[in-house]
């Protein structure tokens, strides 16, 4: 007995289809993910038949046997009250600001047509999703609580009045590498309790293959392939899938080939980041305590650990692109001056791509004058022309059309900009390239593109690399080895493949379990 | 340029204050050349004259003096001192935003809880006070109303600055080499720029009216000069007898004011986008 | 919650402090006034305020002296209403002009957000665009061209209303709506922003996934988070109608403090003129903590 099918399914915003035409059909306990790039119309397939977004359905959606599409709105209205629930991408707004856990959690009950809830049935609800001290929390506001634990209040709403079906859209996307783990854990371990179906929407293959029965994969709003997780994973038939599996790298997959390691070119010993408390409270706090790392010529260093580890802050402190109150960091045996004192002629060693490839890059300016800054401060001697023979060069080495010069950010797509950010780095010749989350925001064909790059820029180059992430199998591709921290230490540091074998640390050993 | 500024582009509700705009600022500064009349000849033949007579477009008011150069003439005036004015205003937010936005703690906030605290002040009675204390002059008027209006100016510019501090691309700069000062002026203030630029065309909108209230009041310019409140107060004292003395400068007023508020919204709305 | 209030508190009795310092000060350095020695005063009026100002006392003992007599009420003589000391000039216009502005404020508020939420409700639609160039239209006129308007063509033209002064209650009429016009506007304006803020936040899309009804998401979710522009506004909304009042006082001839204030000012009656400052800026003051709280009470997270 299907619990929810979809037949030849569109959707159109604007009279434009961005969905066109699919079919899957859900089974009682069953999970079916929904896998595709951004724009690729997971979302909108999944929302518009309820009613949940701006496209307009049209083809087949039977919820139980009653036909979603052309229903009236009171009655999705029921239904969506009764007989679903919604789980979004967004924990941090997703919750209403002013009014308490414990009150919006109770209207899951009362829209589903149940007597309001008592304060034991709604601590107990928050108690299964795995939040401690549920009965202090229903007095609170949702601006007190982390986005994970808001997040887990969303699936305790969503599940309260047990559904028939669940859909799960992005639910981890905006999450920490740890917590996705466990967020997914607990969906898949509700879903077997209940007997839910369970529509998984995601961008990540790699997230989702441990959770599925059968997979969906969607590019632009077709269907590409659909088939069990197990099929789908292990035999892709269509190119576009094997892309995508290829663009999620998974610890299991076989090591890449790494290039060449020559001499020594930054030592820092035993850097410490100070901050005072923010607000009424005294004293300070270590954001990174002694930290002690080193980098040769082509060698790539993975700084990895879950937020608030202070993985930023260290990079940024060696970069002098933040503060630095002890240690010492030198480059090729001299000493690095601190940030106000570093000159022209050392700041051109270290270079950064940032996280937000739009963010990085000033709206105002055109790519050409963005990519060519460095030099006007890094090289002085070079004139205009010189100048524009150098970032013509770098635009054929990121791979970026000639033609992009004269753009402003905004015309960029993400990776795009990246390529941009990625070219400035690199215009001023450094020995060493900071890459901060440079792929985490980037999505996941690009992100695996922009990744090949790098490593082919690292090998041509002999390029130091950097490179903080909180995700391991992204790290492979371009570290040698591996610095795991946790609460400003480093705690672990090794070979990436032996550490990744062989976590010692606890935190390793979650990164390790996340990334899998 | 902003592509999306140029004429073509979302013409439907910027053009047509823009071109109103533009005419009644063509006529206030050509306008007095061209008429043979002088506005401040008080003529006791031609009292209360109404409108389209052969002498007096526009008509003329309780002393005679004709109101198309009147209405001219103190079109000019409350322009001028709108400007001046907004500029003042425009001068000490851009600074004080800029500089508590950019140093950030103990400073951003002792300069903010000046600000605010001066946001609760009647400004426009304290305003008054000063005149009172220190006598009527033009620079005062300039003075005095550009400090009314700096706060929102302030507020508006600092909050942008702290958007932009974040931003990884300043720290981009640094990267690249870039000094402090090149990064204020090279990337900072083209950024706020654009802030700045359409809460400057809301600001005027406010000081035409403060402009024009003093004059009402009778504690704004003086004679024999003339603005469009002082007209305004004259129309209003006569206006049982003679409406059109009332209606005319009141309605230049209102589509000056109307022009510059939509336009200013308009481009606020874009900024924000 | 209590962390708001004590905080606010701290911010608003300085201010009124320094306000009442300063507007001392001010009028003891005022050129022409009446400590300067250059008007001639009778000597009746020259023991009166010696006598109320101490000035034969050192500069902190005679800003002691004012304050505590502002404490008590006390603003001293009029110079120009020479028979009345400016407490009882107070004591007269107060009441008209705080009923004129509080009546116009009540009815800016339900104009205003009436306008405005309507206009929300049909985003897009040309009864949205409509009412919004309306409103628009309404801040863009100056109170002292609507006020002249109105009678002209209530008063003047149709003979409905009194063109002024205050015989009965139906002298407020035209003024109280002249001068809540501009307001109306601005709210209209900010609560129509906020409502369709409000209404495209994903927390209103939570609620709608869960099946609450339309009715039910506007007023539970979505209207406390619209109001926020408008509580936010309150403070100069305040100062807006203070200063407004000044004006229709003057066209309507209605005798309350704003018309006192404008004849003082003209007339260089310092003591009345710094009362009626500090008055309506302790008034301001009060308005914008109360509008705090308020703001507090729609958005826990800014009770800190």
């Amino acid at each position: 007995m299907t619990v929810y099918e979809v037949q030849n399914l569109t959707v159109a915003i604007d009279a434009k289809a961005i969905v066109h035409g699919i079919t899957f059909a859900l089974a009682p306990g069953e999970c079916l993910a929904l896998v595709g790039a951004s724009g690729s119309g997971k979302s909108q397939s999944c929302l518009a038949p309820f009613g949940l977004s701006p496209g307009v359905p049209a083809g087949s959606a039977r919820l139980g046997g009653t036909e979603l599409v052309g229903l009236a709105e009171s009655d999705l209205r029921r239904l969506r009250g009764s007989d679903v629930g919604f789980i979004f991408q967004q924990p941090m707004t997703a919750l209403t600001p002013h009014l308490t856990i414990g009150r919006q959690l109770a209207e899951a009950w009362t829209q589903a047509g149940a007597a309001r809830p008592s304060r034991a049935e709604l601590a107990t609800a928050l108690d299964r999703v795995g939040l401690p001290r549920p009965a202090e929390l229903l007095d609170q506001y949702p601006h007190r609580l982390s986005g994970g634990q808001r997040q887990r209040v969303m699936i305790a709403a969503a599940i309260a009045h047990a559904p028939k079906l669940l859909i799960a859209d992005e639910p981890t996307t905006a999450l920490d590498a740890p917590l996705r783990k466990d967020i997914l854990a607990l969906i898949s371990r509700l879903r077997a309790e209940q007997g839910l179906a369970l529509l998984l929407v995601s961008h990540d293959l790699a997230a989702v293959a441990d959770h599925a029965d059968r997979i969906l994969v969607l590019n632009e709003g077709r269907m590409v392939e659909t088939g069990s997780a197990a099929q789908i994973l292990g035999q892709p038939r269509e190119t576009y899938t094997c892309e995508l599996i290829a663009a999620s790298p998974r610890l299991s997959d076989p090591p890449p080939a790494l290039p060449p390691i020559g001499e020594p070119l930054l030592e820092a010993h035993d850097v410490s980041v100070t901050f005072a408390r923010p607000g009424w409270r005294r004293g300070a706090f270590s954001a990174v305590d002694e930290a002690s790392i080193g980098l040769a010529e082509g060698e790539g260093l993975a700084l990895v650990g879950g937020s608030g580890s202070g993985k930023s802050t260290l990079a940024r402190a060696i970069a002098r692109l933040g503060p630095m109150h002890a240690g010492i960091v030198s480059w090729r045996g001299l000493p690095l001056p601190n940030r106000r004192a570093i000159r022209p002629t050392e700041r051109r060693h270290i270079q950064p791509v940032f996280q937000d490839p739009v963010a990085s890059l000033d709206p105002q300016w055109r790519v050409a004058d963005i990519v060519a800054e460095p030099l006007r401060y890094l090289q002085p001697g070079s004139n205009a022309a010189q100048r524009a023979a150098k970032v013509a060069t770098l635009f054929e080495e990121v791979g970026l059309a000639a033609d992009f010069a004269l753009c402003r950010p905004r015309a960029l797509s993400g990776g795009q900009a990246q390529r941009v950010a990625i070219a400035r780095a690199l215009v001023a010749d450094p020995k060493l390239l900071l890459l901060d989350e440079a792929t985490s925001a980037l999505d996941v064909l690009v992100a695996g593109r922009v990744l090949d790059l790098l490593a082919d820029l690292q090998r041509r180059r002999r390029l130091a690399i950097l490179f903080i992430s909180h995700d391991l199998a992204v790290a492979r591709r371009l570290c040698h080895r591996i610095a795991v921290m946790e609460a400003g230490r480093i705690v672990e540091e090794g070979p990436t493949e032996t550490v990744i074998a062989d976590p010692r640390h606890p935190a390793t050993r979650r990164l390790v379990e996340a990334s899998a | 340029m902003d592509p999306s500024l140029r004429w073509g582009d979302g013409g439907g509700i910027m053009r047509p204050p823009l071109v109103i705009l533009g005419l009644i600022v063509a006529a206030a500064l050509i306008g007095p050349l061209l008429l043979p009349w002088p506005y401040d000849v008080i003529d006791w033949n031609a009292v209360r004259v109404p409108p389209l007579s052969p002498d007096h477009l526009l008509g003329t008011d309780s002393i005679g003096r004709d109101l198309l150069a009147r209405t001219l003439v103190g079109t000019r005036v409350t322009l001028a001192v709108a400007l001046a004015a907004a500029l003042v205003s425009l001068l000490i937010g851009v600074g004080w935003g800029a500089i508590a936005g950019w140093a950030g703690g103990k400073v951003d906030e002792a300069m903010m809880r000046i600000v605010d605290a001066l946001y609760a002040l009647p400004f426009m009675f304290v305003v008054i006070l000063l005149m009172v204390v220190f006598g009527r002059s033009i620079l005062l008027v300039f003075l005095g109303i550009g400090a009314v209006e700096w706060l929102t100016m302030a507020r508006v510019v600092r909050g942008q600055v702290i958007v932009l501090k974040q931003r990884p691309f300043i720290l981009a700069a640094e990267a690249a080499g870039a000094p402090p000062r090149a990064i204020i002026l090279r990337h900072l203030l083209p950024n706020v720029a654009g802030v700045a630029i359409a809460y400057l065309l809301l600001t005027v909108p406010q000081v035409v009216m403060i402009e024009s209230f003093l004059s009402f009041l009778g504690l704004g310019v003086q004679e024999p000069l003339t603005s469009l409140g002082i007209l305004v107060k004259d129309g209003a004292d006569d206006m049982d007898i003679a409406p059109h003395a009332l209606l005319l400068p009141g309605g230049v007023l209102v589509a000056i004011l109307l022009s510059l508020t939509l336009l200013g919204e308009r481009l606020r709305d874009r900024m924000a986008a | 919650m209590r962390a708001l209030i004590l905080r606010r508190l701290a911010t608003a009795l300085p201010t009124l402090a320094a306000i009442l310092i300063l507007s001392f000060l001010l009028m003891r350095l005022a050129p022409g006034g009446p400590f300067d020695g250059e008007r001639p005063l009778d000597p009746e009026t020259r023991a009166a305020l010696v006598e109320t100002y101490g000035l034969d006392e050192p500069l902190p003992a005679q800003i002691a002296r004012y304050v505590g007599r502002i404490a008590h009420g006390d603003f001293g003589p009029s110079l120009v209403y020479r028979d009345f000391t400016v407490t009882d000039l107070v004591a007269q216009g107060l009441p008209i002009s705080l009923t004129l502005g509080g009546l116009a404020f009540l009815l800016a508020l339900g104009l205003g957000l009436g306008a405005g939420l309507t206009a929300a409700a049909f985003t897009g639609h040309r009864a949205d665009h409509a009412l919004m160039l309306l409103a628009t239209l309404l801040t863009a006129l100056p109170t002292f061209v609507t006020g002249p308007l109105l009678v002209l063509v209530f008063a003047l033209g149709l003979g409905w209303l009194p063109v002024s002064g205050l015989e009965g209650p139906r002298g407020l009429i035209l003024p109280v709506i002249a001068l809540a016009l501009p307001v109306a506007g601005a709210i209209a304006k900010l609560s129509r922003a906020g409502l369709a803020e409000a209404l495209a936040q994903d927390h209103v899309r939570t609620a709608r996934a869960r099946g609450l009804s339309p009715a039910g998401v506007l007023l539970i979710h979505a209207l406390r988070p619209a109001l926020v522009p408008v509580a936010s506004y309150a403070g100069p909304a305040a100062a807006g109608l203070l200063t407004g009042a000044v004006v229709i006082e003057t066209v309507f001839a209605l005798p309350g403090l704003g018309r006192y204030f404008v004849q003082g000012a003209l007339n260089r009656d310092y003591p009345l003129v710094l009362a009626v400052v500090t008055l309506y800026a302790a008034l301001i003051i009060l308005f914008n903590f109360f509008a705090d709280l308020l703001y507090g009470w729609l958005d826990p997270r800014a009770r800190g």
